[in-house]
């Protein structure tokens, strides 16, 4: 396993767990523990944005470290993680539009918690396209 | 002026009319809430889908043998325009999220209905700085072969 496979395994760990509380505070409707836990889940974003900056100094410290292959593999899970934006957005309007009802009215605080999620989603979708493509690769070779 | 260009500009035309007449629909119903207006959100997301529609129809092709092939500059004004937008999307969709809770408090609700009405308008500003980025940067390539 080599380091950014191990950086994509942190990003997933810690946006499915943050991911996850979102959505615990989505369905239970409490002002206060959404407060809370928006918070903490903001802060989760400080050791993402870290590690990607590791990331980004480990791009560039030469071709023997950060290949071609490399360059592909995240160049795709890039592109997989944006795309899976709009799906979640579109996913949890449809999921409030089902279960909520359009005419029914919902927290105003739950647009920062949809937001958080689909920022989320975008990390997970782009750590797990990171994964299953090296997996891939090591099982063709 | 080439695809691209050509691209920008009608984005820029398409956005400012659509996200003008979906907004002035969205105040209405928030301030007055007639109920014949309820619908006409409905369009306008039917109305940009068409506009996307139309921009692929009529832009995708070359629409004369003069017009110049997009290179390798042009790939790279796209990606930084695209980046520029990504980044528009991220503030727009946080003042949409927490400008309400402000006006409203934060015990306030927003109805369900406006959910994906919300949504749709904001993608209009994104397409809006992604033309304009690129237009930005073609202005600035041709300030400077001028000189």
């Amino acid at each position: 396993m080599n380091k950014l496979q191990k950086f994509a395994i942190f990003n997933l760990i810690l946006s499915s767990v943050a991911f996850t509380i979102q959505i615990i505070v989505l369905l239970s409707n409490n002002l206060l523990l959404n407060a809370i836990a928006s918070t903490l889940v903001i802060f989760a974003g400080f050791p993402l944005f870290i590690s990607y900056l590791y990331r980004r100094k480990y791009q560039k410290q030469g071709s023997q470290y950060y290949d071609e292959r490399d360059k592909l593999i995240h160049k795709k899970a890039a592109f997989i993680g944006l795309f899976t934006m709009p799906l979640t957005l579109s996913f949890v309007i449809l999921i409030a539009f089902i279960v909520i009802g359009p005419l029914n009215s919902i927290p105003i605080v739950s647009l920062l918690n949809i937001l958080l999620m689909s920022l989320l989603s975008i990390n997970i979708a782009e750590s797990i396209a990171i994964l299953v493509q090296y997996s891939r690769e090591i099982q063709g070779e | 002026m080439n695809k691209t260009q050509k691209g920008a500009w009608f984005n820029i035309a398409g956005t400012i009319l659509i996200f003008t007449l979906a907004s002035y629909t969205v105040f209405l119903i928030a301030f007055q809430k007639p109920a014949h207006v309820r619908i006409l959100p409905y369009v306008f997301i039917l109305s940009f889908l068409l506009f996307i529609a139309a921009g692929i129809f009529f832009l995708r092709r070359k629409q004369s043998p003069n017009e110049p092939e997009s290179d390798e500059r042009d790939k790279i004004i796209k990606q930084r325009a695209w980046i520029a937008a990504f980044i528009s999307t991220w503030i727009l969709f946080l003042a949409a999220s927490v400008v309400p809770q402000l006006f409203v408090g934060l015990d306030g609700s927003i109805p369900v209905w406006l959910l994906p009405i919300v949504t749709v308008i904001l993608f209009y500003p994104v397409l809006f700085v992604y033309a304009v980025a690129v237009l930005i940067q073609y202005s600035r390539i041709g300030k400077g072969e001028k000189s």
